[in-house]
C-alpha cells in the first residue's frame, strides 16, 4: 500500500508557437554552422558549390531566425507591444529567457551583415543563392525605389571586414550560432528540476545536434535544387549529416534513459510518451529523423551513385526527413512535459 | 530582511468545504468557476481497498528562494525583502508563462489578458493589488486578514510570521518545514509522514 497520494498540477504552460520557435531557432544556428564550414572550405578550394552554400547558409540562417523570433512573440499572452521593450524590460539575468533574447539579437545582427556581405556589392553573384539581393531589386523595382539596392551594394563593399577582423566575426558569429541553439535547450532545462524530460545535462547536445542536422539538411537540399550542387558535395554534406544524426540518436537514448529512473514527474512522462499522441511524437520523431535517413544513407552507400536511390528526388526527401524530425522533437518536447507532482502524505 | 510571513496548514482540521478559495475569489474578483489563486483538492492515498481522502487546501507558498522571481525575464515578480511576500507586477508582465514552469505548486494563474496573478497574502486586493504595497502588519496592527485564513471554518489555515507560526506548530511540522522552500508550515501529526509537501 502507498502512504501518500499525488497532486499534479497543471500542465501545457506552452503552446506550438514556443516548438516552432525552439525549431527554427535550432535549424537558424544549423544553417549558420553549415555557412561556417563551407566557407573554410571554400577558402581552400576553388569548387564555386562551397560559394553557393555559404550564400544559401547565411540566407536561411536570417530567415529562420527572422520568423523565429515573431513565433516567439506571438506564443506571448501578454500585451504584444510589450515585449518589444526588451532592452529596458529584460533586465533579470538569472533568467535564461532575458540572456536568450539579447543572444538572438546579436546573432540576427551578425547573421544579417554575413547575408548581406555575401549576396550584395560588386562582386555580387547573380546565381539564385544571391536570393536577398534579387529580392531587393524586386522590391525596389516595384516600390519605385531603386537606389535601395545600389545602397546596399554600395555598404557592403565598404563595411565588409579584412584581415583580422574578418576573422574574428567569422569566429564570434560560430560562437554565437552555438549560443544560440544551446540557449534554446537552456531555455527548457533551467526548469528541469520541475521537469525530468527537459534534463539539464542531455538537452543542450541534443538541441546542438538537432539544429546542426536540420541546418545541414535545408542548406543542402536548397542549394540542391536551386543552384544544381553537385552531387559529391551532398554526398559529403550528406555523410556529416548522418554522423550528426547518429550522435543525436545516442544523446536522445540517454534521455530517454533517465526518464525510467527519474521519480513520479519522469515515470508519467514516459507513460505520456508511450501512448496516445506523445507515442506518435516519438515514434515519427525517431523514424522520420533519425533511422529513416540513416537507413537511406546506408542504402545509398551499398548500392553506388548510379542507383535510383541515390536520385535528387530521394536524397532530398531524406534531408526533407531530417528537417521534420527535428520539429517532431521540438513538440515533443514542449507537449510531453510534465512537472514534478506535489506529494501528499 | 524583515521578518518572513508563511502560512500553517493542518489537514486534520481542513474539511474540504472550499470556503478558503471562495472567499479568495471574492476578495480578489476571481472567475467564479474555477479555484485559482487558492486550490482545494482531495488527494487520495493508498490502494484499493484501504483508501483515503485528503482534503489539501494550497495557494502560492511564497518560497523562500522563489523559482518564479528567478526566470521572470522582466523582473515581474518580486520576493519582498520587508515581508517575503511573493508580489507581481503586472505593468510589466509579457504573459511568457515561464512561471508557470517553474512553479513547484502551480500557483501563477493567466487571466484573460495573459498576464500572470497570484495570492499576494491580502495585502492587496485584486489582481496586482499587492505590488508597491507597505509591508505586511498583523491583524492587531492594521492589517488585513488573509481572506482564506478570516473564512476558514476548521481553522486550518494561519497565516503570520513565520517565527510566531512555528511556536504553535509541532516539532515535526518545524523540521519538515526547514527543509523546504515554501514558506508553509504543514502539521504532520500522522504517521508515516514526511513528504508533504514537495519532493524535489
Amino acid at each position: 500500500m502507498t502512504s501518500f497520494g499525488l497532486w499534479w498540477g497543471g500542465v501545457g504552460h506552452w503552446d506550438v508557437f514556443v516548438a516552432i520557435y525552439l525549431f527554427l531557432g535550432g535549424i537558424s544556428g544549423g544553417a549558420f554552422l553549415v555557412a561556417s564550414i563551407a566557407e573554410w572550405f571554400g577558402e581552400r578550394s576553388d569548387h564555386e558549390g562551397y560559394d553557393f552554400i555559404t550564400r544559401w547558409g547565411w540566407t536561411l540562417s536570417f530567415g529562420t531566425i527572422v520568423v523565429g523570433s515573431w513565433t516567439l512573440l506571438a506564443h506571448l499572452s501578454g500585451p504584444f507591444l510589450r515585449a518589444f521593450m526588451f532592452p529596458v524590460k529584460f533586465t533579470n539575468w538569472t533568467s535564461w529567457m532575458a540572456i536568450g533574447t539579447w543572444v538572438v539579437v546579436t546573432f540576427s545582427l551578425v547573421v544579417m551583415a554575413r547575408m548581406i556581405w555575401a549576396t550584395f556589392g560588386a562582386e555580387a553573384a547573380e546565381d539564385p543563392s544571391g536570393l536577398p539581393r534579387h529580392v531587393v531589386d524586386r522590391l525596389g523595382n516595384n516600390l519605385l525605389v531603386d537606389w535601395g539596392i545600389d545602397l546596399l551594394d554600395w555598404g557592403a563593399d565598404r563595411t565588409r571586414p579584412t584581415g583580422l577582423l574578418r576573422r574574428l566575426v567569422q569566429v564570434g558569429g560560430v560562437a554565437l550560432a552555438v549560443m544560440l541553439v544551446v540557449y534554446t535547450a537552456l531555455l527548457l532545462s533551467a526548469v528541469s528540476w520541475m521537469v525530468p524530460l527537459w534534463n539539464e545535462t542531455l538537452l543542450p547536445p541534443l538541441f546542438v545536434a538537432s539544429g546542426f542536422s536540420a541546418g545541414i539538411a535545408m542548406v543542402v537540399a536548397v542549394t540542391y535544387w536551386q543552384n544544381d550542387l553537385d552531387s559529391h558535395l551532398v554526398h559529403r554534406f550528406g555523410l556529416l549529416d548522418d554522423a550528426v544524426i547518429v550522435a543525436e540518436a545516442l544523446v536522445l537514448a540517454a534521455l530517454l534513459y533517465t526518464l525510467t529512473t527519474g521519480g513520479y514527474g519522469a515515470a508519467r512522462t514516459l507513460d505520456g510518451l508511450t501512448s496516445g499522441t506523445g507515442l506518435l511524437l516519438l515514434v515519427g520523431m525517431i523514424s522520420a529523423g533519425l533511422l529513416l535517413p540513416l537507413v537511406i544513407s546506408a542504402a545509398q552507400q551499398l548500392l553506388g551513385s548510379e542507383s535510383a536511390l541515390a536520385s535528387k528526388r530521394v536524397t532530398t526527401a531524406k534531408f526533407g526527413l531530417v528537417i521534420t524530425g527535428s520539429f517532431l522533437l521540438r513538440l515533443l518536447l514542449i507537449f510531453t512535459a510534465v512537472q514534478q507532482p506535489i506529494i501528499v502524505t | 530582511m524583515g521578518e518572513q510571513w508563511g502560512f500553517y496548514f493542518d489537514s486534520d482540521k481542513c474539511i474540504g468545504c472550499h470556503a478558503c478559495s471562495v472567499s479568495c475569489k471574492q476578495r480578489h474578483g476571481r472567475d467564479p468557476e474555477q479555484d485559482e489563486w487558492r486550490t482545494v483538492k482531495n488527494v487520495t492515498t493508498g490502494e484499493f481497498p484501504d483508501v483515503s481522502s485528503l482534503p489539501i487546501s494550497m495557494s502560492c507558498m511564497h518560497c523562500s528562494d522563489a523559482p518564479c522571481e528567478k526566470v521572470c525575464p522582466c523582473n515581474s515578480i518580486q520576493k519582498r525583502e520587508e515581508d517575503g511576500i511573493v508580489v507581481v507586477d503586472r505593468d510589466s508582465c509579457i504573459g511568457c508563462h515561464y512561471c508557470g514552469w517553474a512553479c513547484p505548486y502551480g500557483a501563477p494563474t493567466y487571466d484573460d489578458g495573459g498576464i500572470m496573478s497570484k495570492c499576494n497574502l491580502c495585502i492587496g486586493e485584486g489582481p496586482g493589488g499587492g505590488y508597491g504595497m507597505p509591508p505586511r502588519e498583523e491583524q492587531e496592527d492594521g492589517g488585513a486578514q488573509p481572506a482564506c485564513v478570516d473564512n476558514c471554518v476548521g481553522g486550518a489555515i494561519e497565516a503570520g510570521p513565520v517565527s510566531e507560526l512555528k511556536e504553535k506548530a509541532s516539532t515535526k511540522a518545524v523540521e519538515q518545514f526547514e527543509q523546504e522552500p515554501a514558506n508553509v508550515i504543514v502539521e504532520a501529526n500522522r504517521e508515516d509522514t514526511n513528504a508533504f509537501p514537495y519532493e524535489a
